[in-house]
């Protein structure tokens, strides 16, 4: 230490030189670096502001990225709506078809029978059907007509109908007449398959027999009406406890009359006599239910009898081969008039495709238009 | 027997019962209680009318089809009771095959002693209550107990 000090107070100005020249060392560095740290918090400020507008392109991008699935998702949810609606509408169509043909297939009217098939679409093809079930004379007339051209000749024609020659010659007769023909056959089409199919050999669409069907239908009513019946038979049980409960208390009504009796006491009296009259209500209440249960027990029997008495005559009716002679007329009707419309309409075909005659030539007449016109 | 000889003495009320196309009542005075008898119990060696036991208040009670006694039907309804008479520390009881009613002493008229050329009649019946213009029969029931007791015994 003491040649430090020695030193210093040899050369004083050492200190000063040196704190110089680290000063100076200093500012160089500062001036030096100053531009490089400038130039690099430009580049960082640059960079943030870039990431900036980077991200606030990206949100507004997301913000209607998102705009567009939530219009996307709307959409989809009233597509969905509609679509419900759209199968709803299908279900009650279907369920409104499903009863017309049972109706149908029952011999009863659905449009007069039943208010439901009132409304819808059912209602228009449903009135097609009966306006062509009700153009069977005319058809049978087309028939006749067509015959007794075929057989007189030209001159003896009706005059209301389309003379033949007419619409042998008259494209626009013929395109009129086909045109008709063509609705009635596709009237006759949407409704024949239900009828055909199902009024003379029965069945369903899931496949079954209408034996199967009554068998079905009277099996379920018998299963829900014994279910009561047993039902009842545990009410008939209860009602008998609820004697017994009734003749106990009538026991104690009276025991307690007979000890107010013997004894005279006025309380014991008036005890027994709310204990008679509980007893007697409570008599009354077995009674009724009693009554009740009786009586819709043997409603309940009756009922039974009856259903498999109705599901025996409709076996035996089916087994003879008329299920339904109302329905099966109809459907004969139906399959009449359907083919009667299919065969004018393939003459008339053909008659549209063969170059059209110098005069109209008497055309065959076929079978089954004569065995239907003359009957 | 000294009780069923006496004169008939006014009653407090009746319990009448139906058996057959007749009325027949015990006199309250005379009637311990009532009780279900749908299960008696059978008692060994005994004949008719005598129909079992029955339990009553704690103690067991020979019971009597008093229908039997009378020449109808035996009374084997669902629903039977047993009547239950006491005499001093004695009792019986009887059974009869519907619920019985209480007619109170205020509504009868009577009683009279039952006369008849028959005799048996006359040892069975104690007395007549009127009620209402219908007769109602009180019988020497302990009497009827006496006799089938000996009915029994010696058959």
């Amino acid at each position: 230490m003491r040649e430090e000090e020695g030193v210093a107070r040899r050369y004083p100005l050492i200190p000063v030189l040196s704190a110089s020249v680290i000063v100076s060392i200093a500012a160089a560095s500062m001036f030096l670096f100053l531009p490089l740290m400038l130039a690099y918090a430009t580049a960082t400020l640059v960079s943030v502001l870039g990431a900036i507008g980077v991200a606030a392109v990206a949100s507004r991008s997301a913000r209607s990225r998102e705009h567009e699935l939530l219009h996307h998702i709307h959409r989809l949810e009233t597509d969905k709506a509609n679509a419900a609606e759209l199968i709803a509408r299908a279900e009650t169509t279907r369920r409104q078809v499903e009863m017309a043909t049972a109706m149908l297939t029952e011999g009863h009217d659905p449009l007069v029978e039943s208010p439901e098939l009132r409304v819808g679409e059912l209602h228009d093809l449903l009135e097609a059907a009966r306006t062509a079930r009700e153009s069977l004379p005319v058809v049978n007339r087309i028939a006749v007509d067509e015959e007794e051209l075929v057989e007189a000749g030209p001159d003896r024609i009706p005059g209301t109908w389309p003379r033949t020659e007419d619409v042998a010659s008259d494209p626009r007769a013929r395109a009129e007449l086909l045109r008709g023909l063509d609705e009635l056959i596709h009237g006759l089409e949407s409704l024949a398959p239900a009828r055909m199919e199902s009024a003379p050999r029965g069945g369903d669409p899931s496949g079954r027999s209408p034996t199967q069907l009554v068998d079905a239908v009277v099996q379920t009513a018998a299963d829900g009406i014994e279910d009561l019946a047993a039902g009842l038979m545990r009410a008939s049980e209860l009602a008998s406890v609820a004697e017994r409960v009734t003749n106990r208390a009538t026991l104690l009504a009276l025991n307690a009359a007979l000890e107010a009796t013997r004894s005279g006491g006025e309380a014991f009296g008036a005890i027994a006599e709310e204990t008679r009259q509980l007893a007697e209500f409570a008599r009354e209440a077995t009674d009724t239910i009693t009554r009740l249960a009786g009586e819709i027990e043997i409603k309940v029997g009756e009922t039974i009898t009856a259903i498999h008495a109705t599901s025996e005559d409709a076996k035996a009716a089916l087994a003879a081969g008329s299920p339904a002679p109302r329905a099966s007329s109809v459907a004969t009707e139906i399959q009449r008039l359907y083919e009667r419309a299919t065969q004018l309409r393939a003459g008339l075909s053909a008659g549209a495709a063969r170059p059209e005659p110098e005069s109209p030539a008497p055309r065959k007449p076929r079978d089954s238009a004569r065995a239907h016109g003359k009957g | 027997m000294d009780t069923d000889a006496a004169d008939p003495v006014k009653t407090r009320g009746l319990l009448a019962f139906r058996i057959g196309d007749v009325d027949f009542g015990a006199r309250v005075e005379d009637v311990a209680g009532l009780v279900e008898a749908d299960r008696l119990a059978p008692l060994p060696g005994s004949k008719e009318p005598i129909a079992g036991l029955v339990a009553f208040r704690g103690g067991i009670v020979i019971a009597l089809d008093l229908a039997v006694f009378l020449g109808e039907p035996s009374s084997s309804g669902p629903h039977r009771f047993a009547l239950v008479l006491t005499r001093g520390g004695d009792r019986l009881a009887l059974v009869i095959p519907s619920m019985p009613r209480l007619v109170p002493g205020s509504r009868l008229s009577g009683p009279e002693r039952h006369e008849s050329a028959d005799a048996d009649a006359n040892a069975l019946v104690d007395s007549i209550y009127d009620h209402e213009g219908s007769p109602i029969h009180c019988l020497h029931y302990w009497a009827a107990l006496d006799g089938a007791s000996g009915r029994g015994a010696a058959a």
